[in-house]
């Protein structure tokens, strides 16, 4: 099951925001049961948010980022039919979308045409369906109570190795829903493994090609970007406590976090082009993550970075534990990739050579972080209490409970729990 | 290296005094005018122990919350130079839920630290003997109700107690890290068989943390550098329920026959923190506590990533794993060691109470530790810690677990130990400690302290 990532983005109309922020936060307050969303019924979704951007000088944002299983067309199917009303509702509030009396087809092209494919993405868990999260939990909740039950009157040093697997695998077919063990796909086809390589492989040897055939090309640009680094004026004020204060209120709520950031990018197009160039290749490498790491960051479940009218750089994601963590994360694991990114737009800490220091001045880059992140107005997850690895840990039982398993593998499927 | 200014920093950020110190008292002072009490501190701020003092009778250290130095004259564009939980306080909704403070350790229900309780001034003394001590008190106590200034919201005893253990009845106070330049790697190293060093930056304002840069330095009072040789403060009174503890365990372990017995409890006591009674680390003494104790102070040194990378020794929520995961925070066991680094704190806690004499049995004593730690940037190390490791239902790819000693409840807390071929769970974990006051201070440098009341 392939999994898409996209944003909406939408212009808001000035006379109509405060009305639309009221919508939003009826949904926030409400989020299982507001009358605009039903999140519960939409089976495809992973996670949702609404997150406004106002710029001085022109028109406000709405943004709405769509996480979710399959194809676009097949996704909106089920989100007009459970949503269709409240969306309506929604862009009401928006320019351009003209809706005296709901019409599904129109939203529905409204919604199509301002579609905003992310220039890079990542995905924790590639290839699992929301569904199929919900049902391995179902799975791994029965088998842990099982084998509580179990060892209420036994010791699991009673049993030997199989003994237990033995004991699971027959109270699985006499206990449990088929459905939530029958046999999962892998997380990708061999094709959707293989040619993420075959790609970053042909763009590495490009690249490699173009900087030796046009050297002095590569050493002009080098220097160029020097004199800009030179130039470059980082932020030096720490985020407001207010503004802090607003975005913390509504974090930690849950297991997960959401971060949504807006950065003005550097003006002139050798910065645009640049920050392009980093965001392809970042996007290159992401596609052949399949251990549910980004950079080495165990803990991103969605994430993803578009270039907004050529002028901004929005970056959101969905993580597992606190802000600072996930910071650190990105200062221990990704200064360099972060900070190539990010060294292009407006404020970003001193760096060299577009990849080096940055992220690395720890307060600075945090105090950046906090200042360029906006608020997340909406903001739904559909598995609340499980991190990426938890999902990973729950697939593999699944995938692993009725196979032939060698002892060593019988080991270590046991772990598991 | 960091050069360090002993002279300049306040002695207690180096010592804990718990060789020749064994009893302290924790003075609480609300601010009452503040002229006056200027000019009592100035009075008193000689006798502040700095990090050459070595005294034998007694110590005397001080530490100012947030509202403390505002009521001593700092502007608010001072005080935004400050660590952001310092400015704001130990209490408030975020803080409270970053922390875990919900429930029964609600800041609403706490004695000191919140609302009308609010603190404006720690006053640590600790003494040769109770005789020292009560001398002391008797003279700040006069001191006190003679009017220089501040009203007394509690004064917090920690007497003289039998051992190093907690009330639970664990060795504490093991692992500690060392301060780069302090010199003090060979004693921890003998003690404990273990140092680790840590750049002075992470404790000690001024200088480079371990990213090799300082944290915000506060200043205030037209003074650039009063941050400078201070630190940040974190007291929290948490009171221990000893027979909570011991009872969970007692009912977990009873077999199908309905048999008590006394190894399995240790045990599950000794899973849940990750360390026997005597100190010794489960990683290493996967059975019982060694029989021969004098040689366990020298355990310290392990990792978890290498020994015991399946949790079959020291769980995987196991309250030191938690608190400080060594080498096992991430695959990679050099990157998790780097992580670690920058979350360390020093302890600086002491117990309270009088030790449990039937560990089973209600007998109405309050007791507990007054948890006192010291560190550069409460976000990234206190805060973290408790954030991110100990209430982390999630920690280590765990379900709805927290730290199974320390952590804060939800509905069915669970605790899995790992263990070939397979797990164990005990569930419903009640509440083993729960917080019964706290606040965030800053313990200035000696100058700066003589800048606060006036004397530069």
């Amino acid at each position: 099951m392939k999994q898409t990532v996209l944003t909406i983005i939408t212009e808001i109309d000035f006379d109509k925001k405060e009305q639309l922020e009221g919508i939003l936060s009826a949904i926030q307050g409400n989020l299982l049961g507001n009358v605009y969303i039903p999140f519960s019924s939409l089976s495809l979704l992973h996670f949702c948010s609404f997150v406004i951007i106002d710029n001085p000088g022109g028109p406000s944002l709405l943004i709405f980022e769509n996480n979710f299983d399959g194809k676009l067309s097949e996704y909106l199917v089920e989100l007009l039919e459970f949503a269709g009303k409240g969306i309506d509702q929604l862009y009401k509030c928006c320019k351009a979308y003209h809706s005296d009396d709901y019409d599904p087809e129109k939203l529905k092209e409204f919604l199509i045409k301002n579609v905003v494919n992310p220039n890079a993405y990542h995905i924790g868990n590639v290839g699992r369906a929301a569904k199929v999260v919900g049902e391995n939990r179902q799975l791994r909740e029965k088998l842990e109570a099982y084998l509580d039950q179990l060892f209420v009157r036994s010791k699991p040093t009673d049993f030997p190795t199989d003994g237990i697997r033995k004991n699971i695998q027959a109270y699985l077919q006499d206990n449990v829903d088929p459905n939530l063990f029958n046999t999962l796909p892998p997380h990708q086809t061999f094709l959707e493994r293989g040619m993420p390589w075959t790609w970053l492989t042909i763009a590495g040897l490009l690249a490699i090609i173009i900087v030796i055939a046009l050297l002095p090309v590569f050493l002009l640009l080098v220097y160029i970007l020097r004199r800009h680094e030179e130039a470059d004026k980082p932020f030096t004020q720490p985020a407001s406590l207010d503004h802090v204060d607003v975005l913390m209120r509504t974090e930690n709520q849950i297991s997960q976090n959401h971060l949504a950031s807006i950065t003005a990018i550097k003006p002139g197009v050798f910065r645009l082009i640049l920050l392009k160039i980093v965001l392809f290749a970042t996007n290159l490498l992401a596609r052949t993550s399949n251990k549910g790491t980004l950079s080495g960051i165990p803990s991103i479940h969605f994430a993803h970075w578009s270039i907004i009218n050529n002028k901004q750089l929005l970056f959101l994601s969905n993580f597992d534990g606190s802000w600072s963590s996930y910071l650190d994360d990105f200062i221990d694991k990704a200064s360099r990739g972060l900070t190539g990114i990010w060294s292009n737009t407006v404020g970003f800490p001193k760096t060299r050579f577009l990849v080096l220091d940055g992220a690395t001045d720890e307060l600075a880059f945090k105090a950046f972080a906090r200042g360029m992140q906006v608020p997340s107005l909406v903001w739904y997850s559909a598995y609340p209490d499980l991190t990426v690895q938890n999902i990973d840990k729950d697939s593999k039982i699944r995938e692993g409970v009725l196979t032939d398993l060698s002892e060593t593998d019988s080991k270590q499927w046991l772990k598991l729990f | 290296m960091a050069m360090l200014d002993f002279s300049d920093i306040q002695g207690f950020i180096l010592s804990s005094y718990s060789n020749n110190m064994p009893c302290a008292n924790y003075l609480l002072l609300k601010i009452t005018d503040a002229s006056l009490c200027r000019k009592w501190l100035a009075g008193i701020t000689s006798n502040i122990t700095n990090g050459i003092d070595r005294k034998s009778d007694y110590t005397l250290n001080i530490a100012f919350t947030a509202p403390g130095l505002k009521a001593l004259g700092f502007t608010d564009e001072d005080m935004s130079t400050f660590s952001l939980p310092f400015q704001e306080g130990m209490s408030t909704p975020i803080r409270q839920q970053l922390l875990g403070d919900s429930g029964n350790s609600a800041p609403e229900k706490w004695s000191w630290g919140y609302k009308e309780n609010e603190v404006d001034i720690l006053l640590l003394l600790f003494a040769s003997g109770e005789d020292e001590l009560s001398r002391l008190m008797t003279l700040r106590l006069a001191e006190i109700s003679s009017g220089i200034g501040v009203r007394k919201i509690e004064s917090l005893f920690a007497g003289r107690q039998p051992d190093a253990k907690e009330h639970f009845g664990f060795l504490d106070g093991i692992g500690q890290p060392v301060i780069e330049g302090t010199g003090l790697e060979e004693k921890q190293l003998s003690r404990t068989g273990h140092a680790t060093v840590i750049k002075a930056g992470e404790f000690i304002l001024g200088h480079d943390n371990e990213m090799l840069q300082p944290d915000p330095l506060p200043t205030g009072l037209q003074m650039q550098d009063f941050g400078l040789n201070g630190t940040y403060l974190v007291f929290r009174q948490l009171e221990q329920h000893v027979h909570e503890f011991w009872n969970y365990l007692l009912e977990k372990t009873r077999d199908s026959e309905g048999n008590v017995s006394q190894a399995a409890q240790d045990e599950l006591g000794a899973k849940i923190v990750g360390r026997w009674k005597s100190g010794a680390p489960i990683t290493i003494h996967r059975h019982a506590d060694p029989a021969i104790p004098p040689a366990i102070n020298q355990d310290n040194n392990f990792t978890f990533a290498a020994k015991d990378g399946s949790g079959f020794g020291c769980p995987f929520g196991a309250h030191i794993r938690r608190t400080n995961p060594r080498d096992s925070l991430f695959d990679d066991p050099e990157i998790s060691i780097r992580t670690v680094k920058r979350h360390h704190i020093i302890r600086r806690g002491r117990s309270y109470g009088d030790r449990s004499e039937n560990v089973y049995a209600d007998d109405g004593i309050k007791r507990g530790l007054h948890f006192i730690c010291l560190n550069s940037n409460i976000e990234r190390q206190f805060e973290f810690i408790q954030q991110n490791w100990a209430n982390n239902p999630s920690f280590n790819a765990l379900n709805n677990e927290t730290d199974p000693l320390i952590g804060q409840r939800n509905e069915n807390n669970i605790f899995s130990v790992q263990g070939c071929p397979v797990r164990t769970r005990v569930h419903d974990l009640p509440e083993f400690v729960t917080t019964k006051g706290g606040a965030y201070f800053f313990m200035p440098g000696i100058k700066a302290l003589m800048r606060l009341v006036g004397d530069v």
